[in-house]
C-alpha cells in the first residue's frame, strides 16, 4: 500500500478548497482532526495513514487548535503553503460566523432539552468517529508491542492530568532516543 | 467593557498556553476569566463552553461567545484575534518549515518518536469525550451503532444521525 503513502499531488485546488470548506462546516462535535481523516485518508485516499500521523503528531507539539494545525499541514502536503494557509481558515471561518450569530441572538437557547439532546448524541457521534480514527491510526502507527505501551503510557499521563509538555518532552523524548539516527 | 487591550494581553497569553490543542487551555482559561479577573460567571463560561461543542469547527471559538459576555462584540473580536492569532503563524511557519526538512535524519526521527505519543494523546482525548458521551447502557449500545454505521457511511452524515436521535430520545422522554 505504498501508492497511498504518497500525497497526491493531482488534487485540484478547487477541490482540496472544496473539502476543507466542508469540513468547516460540518465538523461538531469534539476532536475536529477526525473529520480531516476520514475525508482526505479514509474517503478520498487523498494521504497516507503514516502521513496524516506525522501531520498529528506535529500539531500536537504545537500551540494552536490542532483542528486548524492539521488542516495546515493536510494543505501544506497536498499543494503546498498557500494551500495549507487556506485550509487552516476554511475550516475554521464557518463555524466563526455561525457562533458570532449564536453569541448575538440565541445565547440562552442552549438551555433548551432537545439541544441539549442533540449535543449529546452529536458527543456520541464523535466519540464513535474517534474510535474508528483511533484504531485506523493505531494499526498503522504501532509498529512494534513498545509503540503500544509507549502510546498506553501517554494515555495514561495525560488522564491523570500531566501537563502535556511533559509527556510530549519526557516520553517523546525517551522514545526519540530509540529512534536517533544512525541507531537502525 | 474593560479595557481592551487587557482582554488582548490575557487572551494571547492563554493561546500560546494552547500546546496539543485549543481546550487543553480550558481550566487556566476559566481560572483567569472567572476567578482573577470576573469578567463573567461561571454558568457563563461553561454557556460558551457548550456554544463552542455545538457549532462546526474548532471548538476554542468559544472564545467568541465569551468574549460577547465579557464586552460585546468589540471584546469577541479582540478576544479571538489575541488568542487565534500568535499560534496560527507559529502553526504556519512550522508546519512549512517541516516540509522542507522531514525527510532529514532529525526530523525523520522525531516525527518516529512523537507517533505512538500522539495516538497515546488522542486515545486520552477519546477518555474524556466518552466520559461525556456515555452516560447510561443506552449511550453506551448508541456508540456501537454508531461506529458500525461508519463502516458504510461518512463521519457527517452518522454525527448527524446522532444529533437527530438524541432531540428524538429527549422528545420522547
Amino acid at each position: 500500500m505504498h501508492a497511498t503513502d504518497a500525497p497526491a499531488e493531482k488534487v485540484s485546488p478547487l477541490a482540496l478548497a472544496r473539502q476543507f470548506l466542508v469540513i468547516g462546516l460540518i465538523s461538531f462535535g469534539g476532536q475536529r482532526q477526525a473529520y480531516l481523516f476520514d475525508a482526505f485518508v479514509r474517503r478520498l485516499h487523498w494521504m497516507g495513514d503514516e502521513d496524516y500521523l506525522e501531520g498529528l503528531a506535529l500539531s500536537q507539539a504545537l500551540p494552536g487548535p490542532n483542528f486548524m494545525n492539521v488542516a495546515a499541514y493536510c494543505g501544506t502536503r497536498m499543494r503546498g503553503v498557500g494551500a495549507g494557509i487556506l485550509g487552516a481558515f476554511l475550516v475554521a471561518v464557518p463555524g466563526a460566523i455561525f457562533i458570532s450569530l449564536l453569541s448575538a441572538f440565541f445565547i440562552g437557547s442552549i438551555g433548551d432539552p432537545r439541544v441539549v439532546g442533540a449535543l449529546h448524541g452529536v458527543t456520541i457521534g464523535a466519540a464513535a468517529l474517534l474510535a474508528v480514527t483511533l484504531y485506523r491510526l493505531a494499526r498503522r502507527g504501532l509498529r512494534v508491542p513498545l509503540d503500544g505501551m509507549i502510546a498506553a503510557l501517554a494515555l495514561a499521563l495525560s488522564v491523570v492530568g500531566v501537563p502535556l509538555v511533559v509527556i510530549l518532552v519526557g516520553v517523546g523524548g525517551a522514545n526519540l532516543w530509540r529512534h536517533r539516527p544512525g541507531r537502525d | 467593557m474593560p479595557d481592551p487591550i487587557e482582554i488582548a494581553l490575557v487572551f494571547s497569553r492563554l493561546g500560546l498556553l494552547t500546546f496539543g490543542g485549543g481546550l487543553t487551555v480550558l481550566a487556566e482559561m476559566e481560572r483567569v476569566v472567572v476567578k482573577e479577573h470576573g469578567w463573567v460567571t461561571d454558568a457563563a463560561y461553561w454557556q460558551s463552553f457548550a456554544l463552542g461543542q455545538i457549532t462546526p469547527g474548532p471548538g476554542i471559538f468559544m472564545v467568541i461567545p465569551l468574549g460577547w459576555r465579557i464586552g460585546g462584540p468589540t471584546a469577541a473580536l479582540v478576544a479571538t484575534i489575541a488568542f487565534l492569532l500568535p499560534p496560527t503563524i507559529i502553526g504556519l511557519t512550522a508546519v512549512s518549515l517541516w516540509q522542507r526538512v522531514r525527510e532529514l535524519a532529525w526530523p525523520r526521527a522525531i516525527a518516529r518518536a512523537l507517533a505512538p505519543v500522539a495516538l497515546g494523546l488522542v486515545a486520552a482525548g477519546f477518555v474524556s469525550i466518552a466520559r461525556v458521551a456515555l452516560t447510561d447502557v443506552v449511550s453506551a449500545v448508541a456508540l456501537v451503532i454508531a461506529v458500525a454505521l461508519l463502516v458504510r457511511l461518512n463521519a457527517v452524515t452518522v454525527v448527524a444521525l446522532a444529533g437527530a436521535a438524541g432531540a428524538l430520545a429527549t422528545m420522547l422522554r
